[in-house]
């Protein structure tokens, strides 16, 4: 993703770069709209009128797996922004794919996942805990995958010889993207897989 | 110049108009009016407070806008070529005083308020109220009484019968979307909400009278026209009202009467009004064993006069009287529809 | 103004394509200000004609002049028209015209971000619009309180043009909070530090932050919504055992922020306007900022004051109570420091200092009225009048006071022409009156126990007479707007020359030429005080009174500055109108997901889903990968 700057001069008030400043911005208000989701999870919790109930569908280990998975992603992106701020573009190529590939299991799991709630019964129409929970995760992981494309999309670019050490600013920017949508998997595991029901 | 002041003055005027407007409503403007003379005691502690407000308001009203048109007035004068005004940049003091002066001021405000908050929501006899249950639907009120018979419910709609004095606590529900329970003369307003949340309100009627009632959430289509009527009636009245409920009506035998009781069957007006005593038992609509006795027609809409016209202009077209509610336009025939007035109107 | 020429013939001269196309590709702030601007007032017009249908109904107890479907259609439509289109429209015309040159940098951060949150803009506002095509434009009330807007209660596409509408003015916000935070955070002139800068400029950060934060509330709401409506959920359905009111909580929690990032922007232009009339600093710059500062975050806990009725019980009603009150306070002490700001100054009465004093005026009735609500027992029987409509047309459509002092204090610069004052008083003088005429009884009416919301009210109930007053009383506010109208027209056409100082001003944007320059300033200056200009001009304390004469535009003429330096401009391009397109689409087809029967497409519905998404991605593609130019 190249970048491109709005006027001349590369100063800035603060001296933070404009495209971290956007995204610290852009994650700030991504907050909101997961804080919402969770809060309307959490208003649920425990009120659907008919099963399945999360203690009938839940398959603890299977998530801490997918769940740990998802973290090493985070892992492999650091090192894929490590890697371009050292100049090497080949390490670079490899933590991208790894994290992208990381974060692919991760999606794949869930649709696994979520194939076998829907046939346990668990659908968006049937209760509360369907509904807010498919629509949850559902959002989140909705923000992997774009993140998984804006991974393959600076490895593509790299490819193409378009990505350099000069641009590293832009794979550490996508890397806060995607410890974001970490982090937030983080909560959701705890808040809707892991707290007692 | 002078065409400024006057331009000011105007300015002053049209500020001061309403307050002065406001100060003083001592007579009742309407049957809504709140802040005239009420009728229960929830309605009086508001009512209370409003005027304890409206009076603080205009005191700080006439403080703010009079120091604005003192400066309006008083500094509108040229300095000349060269001169600048004091460039005042701020005084701390000052403004640390006109931050706390009006926190003193929300203070007065929000305490003294906090007991009329708890008292609204915990009626004062909670042992010997008289309870009723409410149900909403769109655009009609359906009120019941779970206690009064023995082991009966009476299922009224549209006019809520209380006996003096007594406090009603009454339990909200909805059967379609959220509406309000309002009727200013008596208390404040309070949701009801469709699903698991049901909401209480508890009022009393100090006096008797046949108080308005609103719905007071916006719920679509003819929310404008969703009324009800609340008739607080003596003690002994109320007990007489009870027992008339809980013996249906009688079938009336012959005459227009008996025409109209037949063509409610066979015009389908039993699909959905339920008649105690009689083979109509519909659930849809509003309960009309006792409509010849109300007030009003339609939820508050038309006036229920003992000619029947009211009657009469809803069953001919109730959607030219309320346009999209649920009770169709049936197409009967000017005959019929006066046979079926006259039977309602036997319901008492 | 660079425009784009095309060759056309042997000629040379841009055409009249050339122009459009240049329009569609801009980036510059003052172009998408201007097309912000035109669209506001365009909607300024049609939400006035709304309400204008909703007095001439009201001005009869009975009548039948519009039906109840039409009716409630019109008065949803009035207010997201005036909330969402016009006082946003505003203040995003505002935040481009001035905040990049009150702080003395050459655009915003992002010049297409910039592009795309106009034209997401410009099409939510058609898509918000759209229903009336179909004659089903929404009608569930501007917040659209659930289950009302599910399927059951509404089957009909009014309430999906309102979730999608709102869904993609919802994104143009976003990306414009997220814009102009990141502007005023890092392309402030050197010496600017945050306490330098203008207060509208920080009232525009404020504002910025809250639309970064509090939109994505709305979204997650609407989302639910929508999900209730085309896929079955049960965010809403009390069968399931859902809670309606959970729609309400998120809402306000959007809701009580919006209402500030409505009027944090127009008290800025109140604290631009008045110093600058009065020729005295703003009293107390410090208490003005953390005011607004304090506002910002406490607006986030008091949401549930508009949840009085709905029984969350009297701890909650309580506390909220007690927040909603202490929000009063830093709103109080800006209207004290404004009157201070006035005290003992020199008061020059132009058509932008009698529109912010009226501002002042209105807003603090509204704000009294505004504290009566906050006391909850009032606020059971208030709430829902006629009370609380006299109440947020005072505190809202008193933002237009401010709306028009902005723009009578700005548009010289932009137009190099001044408004004519003789219209420009008359203009005043009929909005003022006729704004107190119409929403002054109505506080009355909700007294005496007028509901809101209502298409007709019986007669005798003592409502009659003000009701026809206030449908009178409206046409004086049509009648200034006309004004106005003529105004601007003639101010374009023949007006008095501006130059680039015609008020003695303060800020930076005074210094540069009228109609700005391309790049805004040709050396970015240097800032050492607040109120820069005027520093410069009369030094900061105001030691040299000195003629307005001697004062002329700085920027382009400073020395050691070599000529020919070549000032880099953002290149035009046509990604951000592609990629709002792409979204508008996609969010049309969601719309026509519904049945047939309610004149949707049904499941064809989804190709539009996937050709706007298309292009989306392909606009989005093109945006990242486009040359920096």
């Amino acid at each position: 993703m190249a970048h491109v700057h709005g006027a001349a001069e590369h100063y800035t008030s603060t001296g933070i770069h404009p495209s971290k400043l956007l995204m610290w911005l852009f994650l700030g208000s991504d907050c909101f709209f997961f804080g919402s989701l969770i809060a309307t999870y959490q208003a649920y919790r425990g009120q659907s009128l008919v099963g399945p109930h999360p203690h009938e569908v839940f398959n603890i280990p299977y998530t801490s797996i997918s769940a740990f998975v998802l973290l090493m992603s985070s892992l492999t992106m650091a090192l894929a922004v490590n890697s371009i701020r050292l100049g090497n573009m080949r390490a670079t190529r490899i933590w991208l794919l790894l994290t992208a590939m990381l974060g692919s299991i991760f999606v794949g799991g869930q649709v696994f996942e979520f194939t076998t709630f829907v046939h346990k019964g668990l659908t968006l129409e049937v209760n509360l805990f369907g509904t807010t929970f498919f629509v949850l995760t559902g959002f989140h992981g909705t923000h992997v995958t774009v993140g998984i494309i804006i991974l393959l999309s600076l490895l593509m670019a790299s490819l193409l010889g378009r990505l350099t050490p000069r641009q590293a600013l832009t794979v550490e920017v996508a890397g806060l993207y995607w410890h974001f949508v970490d982090i937030v998997w983080v909560v959701i595991f705890t808040v809707v897989y892991l707290l007692p029901y | 110049m002078l065409r400024r002041s006057k331009g000011f003055a105007g300015l002053g005027l049209t500020l001061l108009g309403p307050s002065l407007l406001l100060a003083g409503c001592v007579q009742s403007v309407g049957p809504m009016d709140w802040v005239g003379p009420v009728a229960g005691d929830q309605a009086e502690a508001q009512r209370w407070v409003t005027w304890y407000l409206i009076y603080l308001g205009a005191a700080v009203f006439v403080f703010v806008e009079g120091w604005l048109l003192y400066n309006i007035i008083k500094f509108r004068r040229p300095l000349g070529p060269g001169r600048l005004p004091p460039q005042i940049h701020g005084h701390p003091t000052v403004e640390v005083l006109w931050t706390v002066i009006p926190t003193l001021i929300v203070a007065a405000i929000a305490v003294p308020s906090v007991p009329a908050i708890f008292s609204f929501a915990q009626p004062p006899d909670e042992a010997g109220g008289l309870r009723v249950e409410v149900l909403a639907h769109q655009w009609w009120w359906e009120f019941r009484y779970p206690e009064v018979g023995p082991g009966k419910t009476i299922t009224v709609a549209n006019e809520l019968v209380i006996p003096v004095g007594r406090t009603v606590i009454a339990t909200l529900s909805s059967a379609d979307v959220i509406h309000s329970f309002w009727v200013p003369k008596l208390a404040g307003k309070v949701d009801v909400i469709p699903g698991r949340q049901k909401n209480r309100i508890w009022f009393n009627a100090r006096e008797p009278g046949e108080y308005y009632g609103w719905c007071a959430e916006f719920c679509g289509t003819q929310h404008a026209q969703m009324r009800f009527r609340v008739k607080a009636v003596p003690a002994a009245e109320f007990e007489a009202w009870v027992r008339a409920r809980l013996s249906p009506p009688p079938e009336p035998e012959e005459g227009l009467a008996r025409r109209g009781f037949e063509l409610f069957g066979a015009r389908g007006c039993g699909g959905c009004h339920t008649i105690e005593g009689t083979p109509y038992q519909g659930k849809v609509g509003p309960n009309l064993t006792n409509i010849g006795g109300r007030s009003t027609v339609g939820a508050g809409v038309l006036e229920n006069d003992p000619e029947g016209r009211g009657l009469f202009r809803w069953v001919k077209n109730p959607q030219a009287v309320k346009p999209g509610n649920k009770m169709p336009y049936l197409g009967l025939s000017d005959e019929d529809v006066l046979a079926i007035v006259a039977y309602l109107k036997t319901l008492r | 103004m660079a425009t784009v020429g095309r060759a056309v013939g042997v000629t040379p001269r841009p055409g009249f394509w050339g122009y459009l196309w240049s329009w569609l590709t801009t980036v510059d702030h003052k172009r998408i200000g201007i097309m912000y601007g035109v669209t506001t007032l365009a909607y300024l017009l049609w939400g006035g004609l709304e309400a204008l249908l909703i007095r001439l109904q009201l001005s009869r107890p009975e009548n039948t002049f519009l039906d109840p479907n039409t009716y409630n259609q019109v008065f949803t439509m009035h207010g997201l028209t005036m909330i969402f289109l016009v006082v946003m429209g505003f203040n995003s015309t505002l935040f481009n015209l001035v905040v990049p040159l009150q702080i003395g940098a050459r655009d915003v951060a992002y010049p297409r971000l910039n592009a795309f949150s106009y034209w997401m803009f410009l099409f939510g506002s058609v898509l918000l619009n759209l229903g009336w095509l179909w004659g089903q434009a929404p009608d569930v009330g501007w917040f659209g309180y659930a289950p009302l807007t599910g399927v059951k209660a509404d089957p009909g596409l009014g309430p999906d043009f309102y979730v999608m509408g709102l869904q993609a003015l919802g994104i143009s916000s976003v990306a414009a909070g997220l814009n102009f935070v990141a502007t005023i955070i890092n392309h402030r002139a050197p010496g600017m530090s945050l306490f330098k800068m203008p207060v509208f400029t920080w009232m525009a950060l404020l504002t910025s932050f809250l639309m970064i934060f509090a939109l994505p509330v709305l979204a997650i709401a609407l989302i639910e919504v929508m999900f209730d409506r085309l896929f079955g959920t049960n965010f809403f359905n009390p069968d399931a055992g859902a809670n309606p009111l959970l729609w309400q909580h998120l809402f306000w929690i959007f809701g009580h922020p919006e209402v500030y990032i409505l009027v944090l922007p127009a008290m800025g232009v109140i604290s631009e306007v008045l110093p600058v009339f009065s020729r005295k600093p703003l009293f107390g710059y410090s208490f003005v900022v953390l005011s607004g500062v304090f506002i910002a975050f406490l607006s986030y806990g008091v949401w549930a004051h508009h949840m009085f009725a709905v029984g969350l019980g009297p701890v909650a009603n309580t506390v909220f109570g007690i927040t909603t009150m202490l929000i009063g306070i830093p709103t109080g002490v800006k209207i004290f420091n404004w009157l201070a700001t006035l005290w003992r100054g020199e008061l020059r009465f132009k058509t932008p200092m009698l529109f912010a004093l009226a501002f002042i005026a209105v807003f603090t009735l509204g704000g009294i009225s505004g504290v009566m609500h906050a006391t909850v027992p009032s606020n059971y029987q208030q709430t829902d009048t006629y009370f609380v409509v006299a109440h947020f047309h005072y505190v809202v459509a008193g933002i237009v006071f401010a709306v028009f002092a902005g723009i009578y204090y700005w548009w010289p610069k932009y137009t190099n022409r001044l408004l004519d004052e003789g219209l420009g008083k008359l203009h005043f003088w009929l909005f003022f009156l006729g704004f107190n005429l119409t929403f002054g009884p109505m506080h009355l009416l909700g007294l005496w126990g007028m509901p809101r919301r209502q298409y007709t009210y019986p007669a005798g109930l003592g409502w009659d007479f003000w009701n026809a007053f206030e449908s009178a009383s409206a046409l004086l506010m049509a009648l200034g707007t006309l004004v106005f109208l003529v105004n601007a027209v003639k101010s374009l056409r023949s007006g008095v020359m501006a130059g680039a100082d015609p008020w003695d001003g303060r800020t930076l944007e005074w210094t540069i030429p009228s109609p700005p320059p391309a790049y805004n300033f040709a050396e970015i200056p240097a800032v050492s005080h607040r109120d820069e200009f005027w520093a410069r001009k009369y030094g900061p304390h105001g030691e040299r009174a000195q003629a307005r004469a001697a004062s002329r535009p700085l920027s382009g003429h400073n020395p050691g500055d070599g000529h020919g330096v070549h000032i880099h401009l953002p290149n035009p391009s046509y990604y951000p109108l592609i990629v709002a397109f792409g979204i508008a689409l996609g969010m049309f087809g969601a719309v026509m997901l519904r049945p047939v029967e309610v004149g949707g497409l049904g499941p064809l519905g989804w190709a539009l889903v996937g050709f706007g998404a298309l292009i989306t991605v392909f606009g989005s593609y093109g945006w990242s990968f486009e040359p920096a130019g």
